[in-house]
């Protein structure tokens, strides 16, 4: 393992890290406040993913498509909200189970009837292409300004919640959901607002991500369980939690990728090194998280006790 | 036997700022009927609680005939002989009556991971759960949902399966809640049944029942046993008077 | 439907329909499976989402060492010996069970979901990264399990097979059902708190619900290995997990016969559909959506269905 390889997956892994931090913010908000189960919340990411590319093409710009991209997923995140999950706030979590379930199916169906199987790429701007040094290696430019959007975005997120009034009632709402609702908060409207949000960060994950990757069907559900890793290792409800469990996770994965193989050589033959590192690297957030489990049930940041 | 049944040694349990329990000590004797009363909040509650093993105490310790049992998980110390009565009545409410205290019953009588001989085939433990219920007339009713029952019913229902478990120890949390005068009297009449054979730790808010079933008396205020005697001496207790009795008139 | 399901090799014999003898096949051993997760979600009321995962855990008992026995390597492995291979599902089901459930729960509600869903997709991405066995491919068998006495490659003797162990899981959750051990998983079901201080030990009765299930449900990957003679890691992708709670719910959560109308329903569900559109999962999707939103009562009452 040299420098250079180091710092590779190091920036890797912190691109990992924020995009996981986009999706699971939402996501855990809406586990936090509203305790709703969406497995759906991926479709969100997907959907940012396909429509960003779709626009990108159709206007020849790349960021007036994401641009247009994030009003149009926050369109589909209302009427998700709306139509399937309102209804389903405060009933028994196998409904919401099934029917964010049944959305996903939907939604995947669907995709492929507009966007047909193949995956959707998108070419960057001239000025989103290049490379920068960095010591030892150069970085491409574009997994920098993803990682830099990235921690905007958990900034500004932070002052939302943090110091605007709002933002407070998100906090006490997620700490004590009938504290909240006892102080007379609008919560039909709080819960809205928090499902959109999350549906556009998701989006917006998914359209950062479609020019190193692409826009595929999968997408969405591959990044829920992860997302779903994250949430459980930060704690419900936790926006704290979240950063610091999707940074974790990050990190972990892509340095377990890379370092792994060298461990495993030193410490078993070849052989079984060359089967049991790569297994093991793709088991390795799951191992994290069950570290946890033992360690800390309620996550880094568990959620406080909750007056129901 | 100098060890009391159940002794509880400075006791601490805060929620956040709230302190519910501020060194509490308390023992409850071998036989004794041990009442604790206090007003509302004062956290005789969160005390149950904590001596079932369901929230753990911030400090102090808990002995059960002498044994440590702190740090013990709730089936443990129920296991150990600590029945407890709801003050929100929770039996499984889908279930039958008889399911309910065939519950209570297989929890005391090895392995519950059988799994082809069906429970009501088993005469010993069916006989046992027929008897609980009996015992607090619950024997007409015995395949009827909890949930169809009365008040007064499933309040029976949860003292015949605090009951069926054969305790050492009673916990019962405000048994007369919610019970109308006749029912009142009848539960009343089945305590004072059970009070020979059982040893009781009461709450209550009904001072009637209390001074009626009562062999000893500790008074609960925010948090801290603040006199602890017979009937006779906690009426006469002049900071009893003044802590809680005095507030008989404002009904909590 | 048992008796039907019986004499169905003979009735697709006479119509000189083998198709339906594959189809029928299939419906048996997801029965079988969703029997499985019955224990634990209808009987249990547990919203386990990594159920798949024990269908691939089976398959893989026979895929390696099969794959063994005729390519070499792992001598300790490689047996075409379906006795073994049984046995290696049973136990293999069984311990991933123990060690997943005993982790898993320690949560409950949501966590309990998402986690049982991460340690389902932890088994995905494993099974991926061995690419001794096929990797993302999978693996072909070239032959099936050897059995005393059956012939595995006969198509109807698997189905006799199969049927008869659904029997007996039937049978068997029929019995448990109306003993100590289902009336206490109900006792747990229903109200938790109340079963702790009755003083039982909720957790210890919920594992063995799980690695029952979970040695059950490996058993059923088994005869899904030999049934298909191919075997993915998308076998066991939470898609597939939801599937089988669809089956569950479908037949009536808790009822003995429940998962077999359920995974009839689904299999004819699946081949009506899909016959009709390669776009079947977004009139399904939506099937599912409506059966969540009416299953919470939504069009009916205001109620809520019980919580997780
Ligand atoms: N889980 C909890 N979290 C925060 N506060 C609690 C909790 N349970 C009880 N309390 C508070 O502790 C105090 C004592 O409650 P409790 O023991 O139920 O009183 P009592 O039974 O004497 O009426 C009350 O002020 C109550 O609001
Ligand atoms: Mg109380």
């Amino acid at each position: 393992m040299n420098t250079a390889l180091f710092v590779t997956q190091l920036v890797n892994g912190l691109q990992l890290g924020v995009l996981l931090f986009l999706v699971a913010s939402g996501l855990t908000l809406v586990f936090g406040i509203l305790d709703f189960v969406n497995l759906a919340h991926g479709v969100f990411y997907m959907l940012g993913a396909f429509i960003s590319a779709s626009l990108a093409a159709l206007s020849g710009s790349w960021p007036l498509g994401v641009m247009l991209a994030l009003p149009l997923v926050a369109l589909a995140g209302a009427a998700t909200e709306r139509l399937v999950a309102r209804p389903l706030y405060g009933k028994s979590h196998l409904a919401q189970v099934l029917a964010t379930f049944g959305l996903i199916l939907l939604a995947d169906a669907l995709a492929m009837l507009i966007w047909g199987v193949e995956g959707r790429t998108v070419a960057l701007p001239a000025w989103l292409q290049g490379r920068v040094a960095a010591g030892v290696v150069e970085l491409p430019v574009y997994r920098l300004v993803i990682i830099f959007s990235g921690l905007a975005v958990a900034a500004a997120l932070y002052v939302w919640v943090h110091h605007t009034r709002f933002g407070m009632l998100v906090r006490a709402a997620a700490a004590n959901r009938a504290m909240a609702e006892a102080l007379g908060v609008d919560t039909a409207r709080l819960h809205a607002v928090v499902f959109i949000l999350g549906a556009v960060l998701a989006g917006l994950a998914g359209a950062l991500i479609t020019p190193i990757t692409e826009a595929s069907l999968s997408m969405g559900s591959d990044i829920i369980i992860v997302a779903f890793v994250v949430i459980i290792i930060g704690g419900t409800g936790s926006l704290k939690g979240a950063f610091a469990a999707a940074m974790l996770v990050g990190l972990v994965d892509a340095l377990g990728r890379a370092w792994l193989d060298d461990l495993f050589k030193l410490a078993f033959p070849a052989e079984i090194a060359e089967t049991a590192a790569p297994a093991i690297s793709a088991m390795s957030i799951y191992i994290l998280m069950a570290a946890i489990l033992v360690l800390r049930p309620g996550g880094l940041f568990p959620p406080r006790a909750r007056g129901r | 036997m100098n060890d009391p049944l159940l002794r509880l040694d400075d006791l601490h349990k805060s929620f956040g700022g709230l302190k519910v329990s501020a060194g509490v000590n308390l023992a409850v004797r071998a036989g004794e009927t041990h009442a604790l009363i206090g007003p509302n909040g004062a956290g005789k509650t969160t005390l149950i609680a904590q001596i079932a093993g369901e929230l753990r105490p911030d400090a102090g310790k808990i002995f059960l005939c002498g044994r440590d049992i702190t740090r013990l998980a709730a089936h443990k110390r129920a296991r150990l002989g600590l029945g407890r009565a709801f003050q929100v009545t929770s039996p499984m409410a889908g279930m039958t009556v008889l399911d309910n205290a065939l519950l209570a019953v297989m929890a005391q009588m090895g392995s519950p991971l059988r799994m082809w001989r069906p429970v009501r085939g088993e005469a010993a433990m069916v006989e046992e759960a027929r008897a609980a219920l009996a015992r607090v007339g619950l024997a007409e009713v015995e395949e009827e949902k909890a949930r169809d029952l009365s008040h007064g019913q499933r309040r029976q229902l949860e003292l015949a399966m605090a009951l069926a478990g054969r305790p050492r120890l009673l916990l019962l949390d405000e048994p007369m809640a919610g019970l109308g005068p006749r029912e009142s009297r009848d539960m009343v009449d089945l305590l004072c049944g059970l009070k020979d054979h059982y040893a009781i730790l009461l709450v209550e808010h009904d001072m009637d029942a209390v001074f009626a079933l009562a062999d000893r008396i500790s008074v609960l205020v925010a948090g801290a046993i603040i006199a602890t005697g017979t009937p006779r001496q906690i009426r006469a207790d002049a900071a009893v008077r003044r802590a809680y009795l005095g507030e008989e008139d404002t009904p909590c | 439907m048992m008796a039907a399901l019986a004499l169905l090799p003979l009735i697709a014999q006479l119509a000189h329909q083998p198709f339906w003898l594959d189809l029928a096949t299939r419906l048996v051993i997801l029965a079988m499976a969703a029997a499985s997760l019955n224990i634990i979600l209808g009987l249990g009321g547990l919203v386990s989402f990594g159920h798949a995962a024990f269908l691939g855990i089976g398959a893989y008992a026979v895929g390696i060492p099969v794959h063994h026995s005729i390519y070499g390597g792992a001598s300790w492995l490689a047996s075409d010996n379906g006795l073994f291979h049984f046995a290696l599902a049973v136990g293999a089901g069984a311990l991933f069970a123990l060690v997943t459930g005993a982790l898993s729960l320690r949560t409950k509600g949501v966590h309990f979901i998402m986690i049982t869903m991460a340690f389902g997709q932890m088994i995905y991405y494993l099974l991926e990264s061995l690419e001794t066995y096929g990797g993302n491919d999978g693996l072909t068998l070239d032959v099936r399990s050897a059995l005393p006495g059956i012939d595995l490659d006969n198509p109807a003797q698997l189905y006799w097979l199969a049927f008869v162990i659904l029997a007996g899981v039937l049978v068997m959750t029929w019995r448990l059902r109306d003993a100590r051990f289902g009336l206490a998983l109900a006792g747990a079901r229903e109200n938790a708190r109340r079963m702790a201080a009755l003083g039982h030990d909720v957790t210890r009765i919920r594992l063995a619900a799980y690695v029952l299930a979970g040695a059950i449900c490996a058993l059923a990957g088994a005869l899904m290995a030999n049934s298909t003679a191919f075997i993915t890691p998308a076998m066991t992708s939470w898609p597939r997990s939801g599937e089988l709670m669809f089956m569950v719910i479908l037949g009536g959560a808790g009822r003995i016969l429940g998962p077999v109308l359920g995974a009839g329903l689904f299999v004819l569900l699946e081949e009506a559909l899909s016959s009709f559109t390669t776009y079947w999962h977004l009139p399904f999707g939506l099937l599912l959506i409506l059966a969540a939103l009416w299953q919470a009562g939504v069009f009916t009452t205001r109620s809520g269905g019980a919580r997780t």
